[in-house]
């Protein structure tokens, strides 16, 4: 057991009503005999007016589907990785109505490097890595995004935003810190 | 003002990939209007010389005009699909043959001169919109005998075509059938059919009907490579007792959009845009309902006799093939052999789905595509039966046509 799915168990354990975000792998068919392709969907299981945040419990469940696709990946079942959300939401970053749980600065810190060790491992994978936002994207939402190889962004899509970074309020989402620039 | 009719040309066909209608189905989870979209957007994409504020009108068919498949949905799906709002759209009916009816519709109007260039297609999600949803027919078709009670149910009427060609078997539909789903496979082995598809993305939330999350589909759902008659002997014959139609040699329940573009020639021309087919001519025939596949055969009588053409003068044949009996039928009265290989190249509705008003712009995509690569052939047609008792023929020439032989 790695040291992230610890720390991120532990906080699951503090935040018994989290929303809990899946992380559904997919597989299919690129057009033109492209390959096989894995496709992450991130889904609270409700509708647009619940966002998909990322809770400890969510971010392991990104974590476990990321163990799958990076295997796929080495064994060269699949020429690609994307990521993409639910109808109208990409995913709108921490879920904040943990912050009010959590009493010790060990446990911020397990959700924040949690979340930003889940996010990393997409830029590491031995095929290249898409993130579709698709819909809203905020925090570590956008910041998920950051760490893919390629990126593209529906014209649908609201503006998206990093809160935190001008609030200063609860860094845990590096999507400003990790912005191209 | 004295006015000169104009010639009409198809300059280019695009279909989403066609889907097995029910909850496990591709497009269980996906709007009947999206899939339209998405084809007029493939359209655009594919002609980005055409500037879509030139588009003059916007023709979408769909049997059942219920929900996501009504609210006039040619102007709905174009605006959905980004068109300026200048450009208008209005929605036809005419069950099977609405694609093909769109077609015809416009491209009159664009002979005519109140068009210049349009897009016509078709759709039916009949996962969401069943065959019949909503119908309120009038009493009086029963009461006094208007139409057969069986005039209503498609297989039945089908089962009444073999009755009245008491020569075609269920073994001969059973040939055709098998036919059909090895010419499918290998026009999609050769990348016939591949090349005019528009991926859709589609999502899945049931975990029975497979892996979850988003998808994207590609290829046909309804293809059964691999089909034998051995595989076809078994099936029931749902329709009548010891009857000749089966699911195995008739086309499916489907989900699918098509989407076309037509242009007045010098239009086309001057634009750059391509020009596929041209348009001949077209005519719509009715027969007795209860034999509704019978319907092929007098409008191709009359779309011949209206281009002073005859049968004879046909080098491709795009027949739907709602039944193996209904092209049998056609077949039979012309004189030409199951297996003739002007007809259905690329294989039918049996092996790719049969979404209802969505299916005329399939016949002519692949026509248009066998013209490109026969250009000894000069005509070819394009025909469907439909619900009540109609048929629908259109007759094009191949602008590739080389002076060869047929």
């Amino acid at each position: 057991m790695s040291t992230t799915t610890e720390l991120l168990k532990g906080a699951a354990e503090l935040f018994p009503g989290e929303v809990v975000t899946q992380a559904h792998v997919r597989h299919l068919d690129l057009p033109a005999g492209a390959g096989r392709f894995a496709l992450i969907t991130l889904d609270n299981g409700l509708d647009h007016t619940k966002p998909t945040t990322f809770g400890p419990q969510s971010l392991a469940n990104l974590d476990a589907a990321i163990d799958q696709v990076e295997k796929e990946a080495a064994d060269g079942a699949i020429t690609g990785i994307g990521i993409t959300g639910k109808p109208f939401i990409f995913a709108v970053g921490a879920d904040l109505k943990g912050v009010e749980l959590l009493k010790e600065r060990e446990d911020a810190l397990a959700i924040g490097k949690g979340g930003h060790d889940v996010f990393r491992r997409l830029s590491g994978l031995a095929v290249p890595t898409f993130a579709y936002y698709n819909g809203a994207a905020m925090g570590g939402g956008v910041e998920v995004g950051l760490h893919c190889t390629y990126r593209t962004v529906s014209r649908a899509l609201p503006p998206s935003r990093c809160p935190r970074s001008s609030s200063a309020w609860f860094p845990a989402g590096a999507a400003a810190h990790c912005s191209p620039t | 003002m004295p006015r000169t009719i104009r010639d009409v040309v198809f300059v280019d066909g695009v279909r989403t990939p066609f889907g097995k209608a029910g909850p496990k189905g591709i497009y269980h989870e996906t709007r009947a209007d999206d899939l339209v979209v998405k084809a007029i957007r493939e359209l655009l994409r594919r002609n980005p010389d055409l500037d879509p504020a030139r588009i003059d009108e916007v023709a979408i068919a769909a049997t059942t005009q219920i929900g996501d498949q009504g609210l006039t949905l040619g102007r709905t799906a174009g605006i959905l699909a980004g068109l300026p709002q200048s450009v208008p759209g209005y929605s036809i009916d005419r069950m099977c043959a609405g694609a093909l009816t769109a077609v015809t519709s416009t491209a009159g109007s664009i002979a005519f001169g109140a068009y210049d260039v349009v897009v016509a297609g078709g759709v039916e999600h009949m996962g969401r919109h069943p065959m019949g949803e909503g119908v309120d027919p009038n009493p009086r078709f029963v009461s006094e005998k208007l139409v057969d009670e069986s005039a209503l149910f498609m297989g039945m009427t089908a089962e009444n075509l073999h009755d009245r060609y008491p020569t075609i078997t269920k073994r001969r539909a059973d040939e055709y059938a098998v036919r059909s789903q090895e010419k499918a496979a290998k026009a999609y082995a050769d990348g016939k059919i591949q090349q005019d598809l528009v991926p859709v993305s589609v999502r899945r939330t049931n975990a029975e009907a497979g892996e979850t999350g988003w998808g994207l589909v590609t290829a046909d759902e309804p293809m059964r490579p691999g089909t034998t008659m051995e595989s076809l002997a078994g099936l029931k014959t749902p329709f009548r007792a010891h009857g000749r139609v089966t699911a195995g040699n008739a086309a499916g329940l489907n989900d699918g959009a098509t989407a076309s573009l037509l242009a007045a020639e010098d239009v086309a021309r001057e634009l750059g845009l391509p020009v596929k087919m041209r348009l001949v001519s077209y005519a719509f025939a009715g027969v007795e309902p209860e034999v509704m596949g019978y319907g092929p055969i007098p409008a191709t009588e009359k779309a011949l006799s209206k281009a002073g053409l005859s049968i004879s003068d046909i080098g491709l044949f795009e027949i739907n093939e709602a039944f193996a009996v209904q092209v049998l039928a056609f077949l039979e009265h012309y004189g030409i052999a199951d297996d003739d290989a002007r007809v259905n190249q690329y294989g039918g509705a049996i092996a790719y789905g049969h979404p209802l008003a969505s299916s005329g712009v399939r016949l002519m995509t692949q026509l248009a595509r066998q013209f490109e690569e026969q250009p000894e052939v000069r005509y070819g047609l394009t025909t469907m039966c439909v619900g009540f008792g109609m048929g629908a023929t259109v007759v094009w020439e191949n602008p590739n046509f080389n002076g060869g032989s047929k």
